[in-house]
């Protein structure tokens, strides 16, 4: 009981909330993405595997601390009329659920970054990871609004 | 009582900060993300969210079951071609398996409760009744 009402009472308040964005400040004295596109590139499809591992997605799971509210994922859940009454747990699983997703989203998308070099990724890389995946089928009409990657030559 | 009309499709959406938080967990130091990326992210997860429940509600539906359980996750996982992700799921459920049995044991506590089974759902019914008209009077103030 206790830990289940810990899930569910997990909400987004911002109270010990201490992310530290690592996008929003770019280093001051590295290179500019295209200066170190131009130089990685070359060096750097040598390692760059086709495919994500399994081990690869259950690494990044692991290091995943944070977890969605369970009532909010229960709202989400339920905003489709045709769902009807969930079981106490089932909103708790459909989370983690989630997570491995967002790990497996999140490293295919790495994956399309690395093999233009770069360091930051796009929705287009986003987008190109989901269409070169085949268990995201069912997300590609919802990046289609997201630019194409750009194909290197 | 009356939040249900207040909400809107916007606030339907997974909290950003956590979003945020998640993906800056699994991103290694040297990888950036952009705003756009990160967007296209949740809405992705918003849609698995989606796929996942219709799924799992359809699985339920066919066991002639009122409530989604964990166990029509699982099915739903393994129908939408996510086995990969079975091995963790179930490494979770069984970790959960106590959050399971205390909801039992919960239920229990209820049925000691010294009232007889009759009394019970007597009790119940009565609940319906109230549920039924209280929606009956909102359907009617609509």
């Amino acid at each position: 009981m206790s830990n289940l009402s810990q899930l569910i009472n997990h909400d987004d308040d911002d109270k010990d909330y201490n992310y530290t964005p690592n996008t929003a400040t770019p280093s001051t004295t590295t290179t500019t993405p295209e200066n170190t596109n131009a130089t990685t590139a070359e060096s750097n499809t040598e390692d760059i595997p086709e495919t994500v591992s399994q081990e690869k997605i259950l690494e990044s799971f692991e290091k995943i601390k944070t977890h969605f509210p369970a009532a909010r994922i229960k709202k989400i859940m339920q905003s489709d009329e045709d769902i009807g009454k969930v079981a106490q747990a089932t909103p708790v699983i459909i989370g983690r659920a989630l997570e491995i997703f967002m790990a497996n989203l999140v490293e295919v998308s790495i994956l399309e970054a690395k093999k233009q070099g770069v360091k930051r990724i796009s929705a287009s890389h986003v987008r190109a990871a989901i269409e070169n995946t085949e268990q995201f089928d069912f997300l590609v009409e919802a990046v289609e609004k997201y630019p194409p990657l750009k194909k290197l030559d | 009582m009356s939040e249900y009309s207040g909400s809107s499709s916007e606030d339907l959406s997974l909290p950003k900060a956590t979003v945020q938080k998640i993906i800056s967990e699994i991103l290694p130091k040297d990888i950036a993300i952009s705003k756009d990326a990160r967007e296209a992210i949740t809405e992705c997860s918003i849609e698995f969210i989606m796929i996942l429940s219709t799924q799992s509600n359809d699985i339920a539906e066919k066991e002639a079951k009122k409530t989604i359980a964990h166990e029509h996750v699982v099915k739903a996982l393994e129908e939408l071609d996510f086995h990969n992700y079975l091995e963790i799921i179930n490494k979770i459920i069984s970790e959960h398996k106590e959050l399971l049995k205390g909801k039992e044991k919960k239920n229990n506590k209820f049925q000691n409760s010294g009232l007889s089974e009759e009394e019970l759902l007597r009790q119940q019914e009565e609940l319906f009744k109230k549920s039924r008209d209280r929606l009956n009077s909102q359907v009617k103030t609509e």
